[in-house]
This record gives structure tokens, C-alpha cells and sequence, in this order.
């Protein structure tokens, strides 16, 4: 009876440290998995683990690469990308690395323009060559006060966005503002700082609302909208200039400056096709014009 | 007598009427003046600069301004809610005192420079701002605006030059055409509101102007 219960309590406890006390070193350790960004055209080692465990070996999407427990990768390209995985001598899986190609970011190659002046202006930039890798911008501007100056936030709508919007402005200073854009990602940073006088990077948007009507005796009637964009066309004037092209655009007038917001042109060819476009510029001609609005097309009648 | 009254009324009306078309046209001869001024100083500015010479000739070129006491020029510089608030009086005292200092500062600009064409040539736009000046004058007189009066003609805004090639001196110079390109852009934009709010208070007699 005694060997009987002694018995079964050992079979009892033997079951219960099966199933409570499992025995890891049957067990594989979990596969490492990480990350590295690696500059286009630098070379680089890759250890497997320890880097000293001979019979791995790696391998790309699966087909063998390499066998040792070091990947060198020289003078890599963007084609090096992937995913690479170490296996242990029997197969067993060590570690998967995904390997990112790209660039360190270079300073941003900056251009600033206020469309809206004096209100705001905008900044928007550029990177050569595309970093390729996903990059994240620090874009803030400041005047050099000799009270306090102020850093601002040149205000975007995601960090990833190319372009801001400058909104604290000082205007008719002899001290250009700084804006600073400064580029970062996995491989380093990069800063551009750019001198701005505000009233020198005036540039409109295209006026708005061409409209070109004929008139009796050959004459054709232009008027147009100063841009929308354009906050106070009353104090800060606009002056235009129309141009007029025909034969298929090859040959061009340019009339004005008009501060007007219509002009009448005469002296017109009958039959003739005329496409009318119209730019805006600051009064004083600071800044530069505004791109060309979209041509308005209109043939005069032969008789 | 009503009769008389209402007519005399009527009269004092017509001669405000005329008074501030006066002010107008002279705002506007004004407002031209500056874009004349504005537009030689372009050519100025480009063959003084090269004049002075590297690094001063080259375009993207900005030297710190010197915090000293013989560049005294008030700044044009302002954010646009202030310069939007100012009152007609206060805006044309400011240009009033920029332009005596800025005037000053280019005779003595003129007098200490070697070159006879560009001498000439600085003397000639000392001739035009002082024009400016006596039209800003002449425009607070009719305002009704106390004037500070010229600043001492005797007094330079820069100190005494003992030689061209001071580097020094030449930054100071490259300043004084910087602070006037920015006094002549301001000035336009200061004579176009004056000439709107002039316009405005005309237009709704007895309202504020915008």
C-alpha cells in the first residue's frame, strides 16, 4: 500500500514539473531581429550574434550569401537593401536584420518668397541627393533684435513637409531675418542658414480673374483680380503687366506697367488668335513679378 | 441769417475741401519724389559698391552693422500692426528724422568720396533727399504736426575719415545705403496709406480714417 502511494506521488510530481518547470535548453533562444541604416557607397561588417560562431551562414531572401559568421558589404549601393537572416549550422534561425539604404542629409538648399506680404512668407527646400531614408525637418526663423531676440516655429503641417510658412515678420529692416532648416535623419543632420530681408522676396501669385473682351473697332478689353493671396492690395499696391501672344506663341508684347485692374489694347489684327496672359509685381518694383497668369485665348473676327 | 450761416459753413467746407486736396497733391508729389529717389538710388548703390570693392561687390555680401553711436539713423524696420497703427503726424515725424540723419550721412559720404563721377553723382541724390525733406516739412506744416526742425547740418552722422581704405569706414558707408534703401521703400508704402487716409477721412467726413 505505502510503495503504491510513493509510486504514484513521484508520477504525480514527475507530471507536474513537466508541465510547470519546462526544461529551456531544448528550447531555441528567439531570434534576434533589428535594424541598421547603412550610407550608399560606405562599407560595412555585419556580425551574426557574437560574430564568432563558426558554420553560420547569411542569407538574402532566402538563398545563401554568405557562409561565416561575418557579412562584409562593400562599397554598398541602394540594391544592398533588404532583409538578411543568420542561420546557425543546422538551419536554426539567429538573427534577421533589415538593412536601409540611403544618405545623410546635406544642407537643405533653401528658397524663401512671400506671396502674401507683408503678412507672411514661405520658405520651401529642397535636398541633393534625396536622403532616400525618411527625414524629419527643424525649421524655425528669428530677427537679430538687440532686445530679446525671439526664436519662431516656422509653422508646417507634419514634420516630413518641404515647405513652412514665416508669419512674425519685421519689415524695412536693414537686418535680414535667419531662418535655419536643418535636416535630420538616421545617418545625421544637416543645417542650411538662409539671410532673408523680407521686402526684397516679395513675389505675388498670378493675378486672378482674366478676363479679355472684344471691343468695336478692334480693340480688346482686359481686366483682372489682384491674387487673393494678396492681403492689402490697397496699401501695398500692385502694378501689372499684360502680355499678348500669337502665331502659335512665337512672337510676344508685353504692355504696362497698369495699376489699374483693366487695360484696353487697339490696333489688333483681324483673324488673328490672341492668348493674353497677366503678371503682378509690387509697385515699386521690389521683389519679383508674379509668374504669368493662365493665358486667356480669343480670336478676333476677320471682317 | 440761417441763410448766411449755412453759407458761411458751406465756404469753410470748400476751403477744407481744397485744403486737403492741397495735402493730397502733395502727398502724392512727395510719394513720387521717393520713387525717383529710390530708383537712382539703385544705380548709386551698384557703383558703390563697387567702389569700395570686395567683399563689398559681392552680391550675397552683409556685413554686422556696427553698434556705434556715428550711425545713428533711426530704423525703418516695424511690424506691421504698429506701422499700420501709426498716426498720420507720428509717420511723417519718423521719416522726418530718418531723412535728416540719412541726409548728413550722405554728404559726408559724398565729401570723402574719391571717385569724382560717383561724388557728383551722391551730391546730386543729396540735392533730391533734401527736396524730400522740405516736402515732409512742408506736409506737417499743413497737418497741423510740430516739426523736430533739421537736425544740425554741422554735426556728420559719421565720424571724421582719415582714410578710404579703412575697412571700417567702408562698412559704415555700405550701411548708410543699406538703412537708406530700406527709409525709401518704407517712405512709399508711408505716403500711400497717408494719401488713402486722407482720402478716407474726406470721404466720410468726421468717421476715423481706416
Amino acid at each position: 500500500m505505502c510503495l503504491k502511494t510513493g509510486l504514484w506521488a513521484l508520477a504525480v510530481a514527475a507530471f507536474f514539473s513537466q508541465l510547470c518547470c519546462e526544461d529551456t535548453s531544448t528550447h531555441p533562444p528567439k531570434p534576434i531581429s533589428r535594424g541598421i541604416y547603412v550610407a550608399i557607397g560606405s562599407s560595412v561588417k555585419l556580425p551574426c550574434g557574437d560574430g564568432m560562431t563558426k558554420g553560420t551562414e547569411w542569407r538574402v531572401n532566402g538563398s545563401m550569401l554568405v557562409s561565416g559568421p561575418v557579412l562584409h558589404l562593400h562599397n554598398t549601393s541602394l540594391e544592398d537593401q533588404g532583409i538578411y537572416t543568420c542561420h546557425s549550422p543546422n538551419g536554426g534561425h539567429i538573427e534577421t536584420l533589415h538593412l536601409w539604404m540611403g544618405y545623410a542629409p546635406s544642407p537643405p538648399v533653401v528658397q524663401c518668397w512671400s506671396p502674401s506680404y507683408p503678412l507672411k512668407a514661405v520658405c520651401s527646400w529642397t535636398q541633393t541627393p534625396d536622403p532616400i531614408l525618411p527625414t524629419y525637418y527643424i525649421a524655425t526663423y528669428w530677427y537679430p533684435r538687440t532686445e530679446q531676440p525671439l526664436v519662431h516655429s516656422c509653422r508646417r503641417e507634419s514634420d516630413q513637409d518641404q515647405q513652412c510658412i514665416l508669419e512674425e515678420l519685421e519689415l524695412y529692416a536693414t537686418v535680414p531675418h535667419l531662418v535655419n532648416i536643418t535636416a535630420v535623419n538616421a545617418l545625421g543632420s544637416a543645417t542650411r542658414i538662409l539671410p532673408i530681408l523680407i521686402d526684397d522676396i516679395m513675389k505675388p501669385d498670378p493675378p486672378v480673374n482674366v478676363k479679355v473682351t472684344l471691343q468695336p473697332g478692334r480693340k480688346l478689353h482686359v481686366q483682372w483680380a489682384p491674387p487673393p493671396s494678396w492681403p492689402d492690395p490697397v496699401n501695398f499696391t500692385l502694378k501689372y503687366k499684360v502680355q499678348f501672344q500669337w502665331d502659335k506663341r512665337k512672337t510676344a508684347s508685353i504692355m504696362g506697367p497698369y495699376e489699374s485692374l483693366s487695360m484696353v489694347r487697339s490696333g489688333l489684327v483681324p483673324g488673328r488668335t490672341y492668348h493674353i496672359q497677366v503678371s503682378a509685381m509690387d509697385f515699386m518694383g521690389q521683389g519679383q513679378s508674379s509668374e504669368w497668369s493662365d493665358p486667356v485665348t480669343i480670336t478676333l473676327p476677320t471682317s | 441769417m440761417l441763410l448766411l450761416a449755412a453759407m458761411v459753413g458751406c465756404v469753410q467746407v470748400e476751403d477744407r475741401a481744397v485744403t486737403l486736396s492741397n495735402e493730397r497733391n502733395s502727398i502724392e508729389r512727395t510719394y513720387e519724389l521717393t520713387k525717383y529717389l529710390d530708383h537712382q538710388l539703385k544705380e548709386i548703390k551698384d557703383t558703390y559698391l563697387l567702389y569700395l570693392g570686395p567683399p563689398f561687390s559681392d552680391p550675397d555680401f552683409s556685413p554686422p552693422r556696427p553698434n556705434i553711436s556715428s550711425l545713428a539713423v533711426p530704423s525703418a524696420a516695424t511690424r506691421v500692426d504698429l506701422w499700420r497703427g501709426l498716426e498720420n503726424g507720428a509717420r511723417l515725424a519718423q521719416n522726418q528724422r530718418a531723412y535728416s540723419v540719412l541726409l548728413c550721412a550722405v554728404r559726408e559720404l559724398a565729401r570723402s568720396t574719391l571717385c569724382p563721377y560717383l561724388q557728383s553723382s551722391l551730391l546730386h541724390f543729396c540735392s533730391g533727399l533734401s527736396g524730400l525733406l522740405g516736402s515732409i516739412s512742408g506736409l506737417m506744416n499743413a497737418l497741423g504736426v510740430a516739426t523736430d526742425g533739421h537736425a544740425p547740418l554741422t554735426t556728420p552722422a559719421l565720424s571724421p575719415r582719415p582714410a578710404l581704405n579703412d575697412f571700417t569706414r567702408k562698412v559704415e558707408g555700405f550701411w548708410v545705403l543699406r538703412e537708406l534703401q530700406s527709409w525709401l521703400w518704407r517712405s512709399a508704402k508711408d505716403f500711400t496709406r497717408l494719401k488713402k487716409r486722407l482720402r478716407t477721412f474726406h470721404n466720410g467726413a468726421g468717421h476715423k480714417p481706416v
